[in-house]
């Protein structure tokens, strides 16, 4: 939910009882203040019955409306038993057919000699009705005051978050590998000025640290290398050497193969962390078809060794990404195939358009596949991999938008990378 | 021959300068930038050896960048860590005749190091002879007792990898690496090795030719005529 959406939905749900009460209040309030009125009225003609009577023994001749009305009906009890009090009553009205209701006076007067109760009437239709035109009125003049503000509230507020949302979108475009520092620009609104000297402090302490991290992976493998390198070379010299015997040739030998495999494992870890540190931006229309089949070459004397039976249908794609990881890819996925392929296996690669499959015919994984793709885990434990091939596949298809899949069916294992992948990024609908 | 082998880190430069005067080079040595920079402007090489990554305020490629400049004659190898892909291309670019990544192994440099120099001494006989085998590395052909055998590319290049380094183990790793280059490391099993081998043994005693490849085992082959 929007920002924006959250504080009128808050204020709605807070205003909409108020009005409702506020209406119903005032229609009340409204209803007594004109009750009041009548009934100082009615007093105000009683005052003046009570006068005529005195005088003329006899009561006036008023106007009959239906509206107001005097009635005059004969006391049962004595004069002084009949409090002079209001009540409300409800009169047909033959005009409207219908029962409408009425305020009464009733008081005694003495006339002729004989106490009789005199009731004046006053409708209080329209003093209702006139309650409920106002009430509604003014309710509904509120309602509109409201709507207006909140129009004008969402005027308001998307000029004002528009620094907001640029903000946004410049952190979107934010790398971490730009040379440039973070700078969002100058805004006068104090709470976005605050926010952009805070986020380009922050920009600037992760741009800061993730040279130092490049850095570091850079050094590291310099300094690792080094070590290794000596190993390997004083293996090599000490191999010369007709001093030793076969066994200790042979043990020799094993140490050069381990430090080579430490360089590799170093090499592929420092690789991994490049890829996901994005230390491979550039990038270039890789002409996979090309890269596959050069590379399928380059497999020949492990694929004539095993004597598996390739089987291949290549599509010219073109694929913008870099040529380095490309080639990282497809060396990758092809080495596995071959790698852990059975004796006069088969392997089968398709490339269209819109995915590159990878199939090759192997042993049944004993772990979840899904493990599978995670570091330093094999397919079985006899394998001499790193367990790095695949978690390097993924990675490098995470960071391009393709899609990877990996799977074992029927006795054969199915990589799939699909390039129409849905992008990651999602565009910002604004406020 | 002269050589200069640049490189910072004290026991590989050592361990190189061993190896490159058992091979007969003059080898001298620059630990640092302004030595390096000093030898290569002062002196006259016919190759240099080159860390990239170097102290003293400049790197390989500098010294690349001004070799080229003064004596474009001089071959050049490179030498850096793996997966520095920049520094490859930018030293290719430069004019660097070759590129090898560490660790490498010796009789890699070694083979490298003989195919440069071949290349890059124009007059006299390019020819290589062991025995009676006689190759001429610019037509690519083979010839035992004057007969030409016909090599497939990979046995050609493993010859020459024999020929390069004779009397020397060669483990099946570095003739994979030779062979295949440095993505030979992704793969664990090097059987087709023997293959090549094989056939390369087969075509060569076919012509007449003694058999000078020797099998150590556990480790990888020796190409030499002396019988143990």
């Amino acid at each position: 939910m929007k920002l924006l959406n959250q504080t009128q939905y808050w204020f709605l749900l807070t205003a909409a009882p108020i009005f409702a009460l506020a209406g119903v209040g005032m229609y009340f309030a409204l209803n007594a203040v004109f009750q009041d009125f009548a009934e100082e009225k009615m007093e105000g003609v009683k005052t003046e019955i009570e006068a005529f009577v005195g005088i003329h023994d006899t009561l006036p001749v008023f106007f009959q409306s239906t509206d107001d009305r005097l009635e005059i009906s004969p006391l049962t009890q004595s004069a002084g038993s009949i409090p002079i009090r209001f009540s409300d009553t409800l009169i047909y009205n033959q005009i409207e057919d219908e029962k409408e209701p009425f305020r009464r006076l009733l008081f005694p007067v003495r006339m002729k000699g004989k106490w009789v109760g005199v009731s004046i009437l006053q409708s209080s239709i329209e003093q209702e009705d006139l309650a409920t035109t106002i009430a509604m009125l003014l309710t509904g003049l509120f309602a509109l005051l409201f709507g207006v503000l909140i129009w004008v509230n969402r005027r308001v507020s998307r000029r004002v978050w528009q620094p907001f949302f640029a903000t946004l979108d410049q952190m979107r475009r934010f790398r971490l590998n730009d040379a440039a520092p973070l700078r969002l620009g100058e805004t006068p609104v104090n709470e976005f000025r605050e926010l952009h000297q805070t986020l380009e402090e922050l920009a600037d302490q992760v741009q800061r640290d993730f040279r130092t991290v490049k850095q570091f992976t850079e050094n590291a493998s310099h300094e690792l290398q080094t070590p290794l390198a000596v190993i390997q070379n004083k293996v090599d010299m000490l191999l010369q050497d007709e001093a030793f015997n076969e066994r200790q040739l042979q043990q020799l030998n094993i140490i050069g193969q381990s430090a080579r495999r430490m360089a590799r494992l170093n090499q592929n870890l420092l690789l991994l962390a490049k890829i996901e540190n994005d230390q491979f931006e550039e990038r270039s229309a890789v002409d996979l078809k090309l890269l596959l089949e050069k590379r399928l070459a380059w497999l020949e004397d492990f694929i004539a060794e095993k004597q598996l039976s390739v089987t291949t249908e290549l599509h010219p794609v073109q694929l913008k990404i870099n040529p380095f990881l490309a080639d990282t890819l497809v060396t990758n996925l092809l080495t596995n195939a071959v790698k852990y392929n059975l004796g006069a296996g088969t392997l089968r690669i398709e490339l269209d358009s819109n995915q590159l499959f990878v199939i090759n015919s192997g042993e049944a994984p004993e772990l979840p596949v899904s493990k599978l793709t995670q570091r330093f885990t094999r397919g079985n434990n006899q394998s001499e991999g790193l367990g790095l091939g695949l978690a390097m596949v993924k990675e490098i298809c995470e960071k391009n938008g393709l899609g990877f899949e990996l799977g074992f069916h029927g006795g054969a294992w199915r990589v799939t990378v699909m390039f129409n992948a849905p992008s990651i990024m999602a565009q910002h609908p604004g406020i | 021959m002269k050589l200069l082998l640049i490189e910072d880190e004290l026991e590989l430069a050592l361990t190189l300068q061993d190896f490159l005067q058992g091979e007969g080079y003059l080898v001298e040595w620059a630990s640092d930038f302004p030595t390096a920079e000093e030898k290569a402007s002062l002196y006259e090489y016919d190759c240099l050896i080159v860390d990239i990554n170097l102290p003293g305020g400049g790197s390989g490629l500098d010294i690349l960048r001004q070799l080229k400049h003064s004596r474009p004659e001089t071959g050049v190898i490179i030498v850096s860590a793996r997966n520095a892909f920049e520094d490859r291309i930018a030293g290719l670019d430069l004019g660097a005749d070759d590129y090898l990544t560490k660790p490498f192994h010796l009789p890699e440099l070694n083979a490298r190091l003989k195919a440069l120099i071949r290349r890059r001494q124009f007059a006299g006989n390019p020819d290589i002879t062991f025995g009676a085998i006689r190759v001429n590395p610019v037509k690519r052909q083979v010839y035992v007792a004057e007969g030409s055998v016909e090599l497939t590319p990979k046995e050609y290049d493993l010859l020459l990898y024999f020929l390069a380094n004779e009397y020397r183990v060669l483990s099946r790793e570095s003739i994979a690496e030779h062979l295949l280059g440095d993505s030979a490391d992704q793969m664990d099993d090097f059987n087709f090795i023997y293959s090549h081998v094989k056939n390369l043994r087969k075509k060569l005693m076919d012509r007449g030719c003694s058999d000078y490849i020797q099998a150590v085992y556990g480790i990888g082959y020796k190409f030499t005529d002396r019988i143990l």
